[in-house]
């Protein structure tokens, strides 16, 4: 049996239909998007369009033309963060973020430009609320927090915090890289200003595109320019939206495929589909808590959560465990910190890591029949 | 063969125009925008002077909040 548990990192493996619709793309039509003005090319701008209709459909944005496409989720935030700070502002995120976010705010600090307060959360990875409301100051801009933790697998109460940042005034970003498509998001009813979102993890879609989609009249300076196929006479980026963060041919190939990702999510339903893994995830957990030696991370079986599990095994290595676990079982996971060294300090697991099985839509009860089989047997070995 | 050429702000209120035109079975074609027309968006969409169906057209675009300019161009 070949078992593939890296969900969390990048899904695998796709819908037909991504492959399908990704083939179609490169085989029938593949143009630059609204470039050119043939046939081929309004064709691909049309299915970057309607892709855009069906992302703000999805996480409930007022408009289409604010779904702005980058590489990733660690671009969208790029762009958002450099693009809307300015010097003086402070910025409130939590201590389970991803170096996604850490990173660049980081260097903005660095840099003199911002002050950055960190927010502690509990050790099963959940963010300390109080503590948020208190970290408020007159020059706070921004509040950026993820959604779900890639490592402790807890969901954020992003409604809940959006609530205080509208109460407080201050613009809240949500970084779902993790749950898009996953779970279900609601920009206007959650107060999410700007929500981050990555196509290759629950979104079903091909590595290389993400994106960023704005709630409302925000203004976020772009820090590329270039060509964008519109205002093409000037020599000053245009100023509209998505246009003026989007500078360069976009990743239509890319695009194509997150749509039919998006679409085989709505055709089984968010939910349905969520209600499977989380069956699965907690089906496995109670299965490893009946395991001696085995030490369970994060966020409790039966909470509204991420489909993931964290774990390690007395005095063996995370490292050496997903090798063993790749190598002897054709079970594939991803060790050590995740590029969130803060969010493995919280849960008391830095600096060696953890191992975490990220499961999907596509898993079956046999293979984490099969995954336990082998953890039992590592452990037997070790003995 | 005389035609209206639609202008728009950006391509995708150019391509929001040719969903929701399409929605409404008109007949229209996306085109390259005719040089001669200041515009900030390399598409437009060109419809039938003798179309009947032409006034339509104006009231479907302004109810979804499009803005637009409309110019006269003979094409062969």
């Amino acid at each position: 049996m070949i078992a593939y548990f890296d969900n969390s990192t990048t899904s695998f493996p796709k819908p037909q239909e991504v492959i399908t619709a990704i083939s179609d793309l490169l085989t029938n039509y593949n143009a630059s998007p609204g470039r050119s003005g043939h046939q081929f090319s309004v064709r691909a701008a049309r299915e970057v369009f309607d892709t855009r209709e069906i992302i703000a459909q999805l996480f409930n944005a007022p408009s289409s033309d604010k779904v702005i496409f980058a590489a990733n989720a660690t671009h969208a935030l790029n762009l958002a963060f450099k693009g809307l700070l300015k010097k003086g502002d402070h910025v409130i995120i939590s201590k389970m973020e991803h170096n996604s976010v850490l990173r660049p705010l980081r260097h903005l600090e660095e840099q003199g430009l911002i002050e950055i307060s960190l927010v502690n959360c509990s050790v099963e990875g959940q963010i300390n609320i109080d503590e948020l409301k208190k970290s408020f100051k007159p020059n706070t801009k921004l509040v950026a927090t993820l959604h779900g933790s890639n490592v402790a697998g807890t969901l954020f109460p992003v409604k809940e915090i959006g609530e205080i940042c509208k109460r407080n005034n201050v613009l809240y970003l949500v970084d779902a890289a993790q749950s898009a498509g996953f779970t279900p998001i609601d920009m206007q009813n959650d107060n999410i200003d700007l929500l981050v979102f990555t196509g290759h993890k629950k979104m079903l879609g091909p590595t290389g595109i993400g994106g960023l989609v704005i709630n409302g009249d925000i203004k976020i300076n772009t820090t590329i320019h270039g060509g964008t196929g519109s205002r093409s006479e000037n020599d000053l980026h245009p100023d509209f939206y998505p246009d003026c963060l989007e500078a360069g041919t976009i990743n239509t190939t890319g695009i194509i495929g997150l749509k039919a990702g998006i679409e085989y999510l709505l055709k089984n339903g968010i939910e349905n589909l969520k209600e499977y893994q989380l069956n699965l995830t907690r089906f496995f957990i109670n299965q490893l808590k009946g395991i001696e030696d085995v030490i369970l991370y994060g966020a409790v079986a039966n909470t509204d959560r991420l489909p993931l599990v964290t774990m390690n095994i007395k005095n063996i290595v995370p490292s050496d465990l997903a090798f063993l676990l790749d190598h002897d079982y054709n079970i594939m996971v991803r060790a050590g910190l995740h590029c969130s060294p803060l969010a493995h300090k919280t849960i008391g697991t830095f600096p060696q890591g953890a191992v975490r099985f990220g499961i999907g839509c596509f898993n079956t009860e046999e293979e984490i029949k099969y995954a336990i089989n082998a953890l039992k047997e590592i452990i037997f070995k070790h003995k | 063969m005389f035609y209206k050429i639609f202008i728009f702000e950006s391509s995708h209120k150019v391509l929001k125009a040719d969903k929701v035109l399409t929605e409404n079975k008109i007949k229209f074609d996306v085109i390259p925008t005719p040089k001669e027309f200041s515009s900030d968006c390399g598409l437009s969409i060109r419809i039938k002077e003798s179309d009947a169906e032409l006034l339509k057209v104006e009231a479907i675009l302004e109810k979804n909040d499009l803005n637009f300019k409309v110019h006269n161009k003979e094409m062969k």
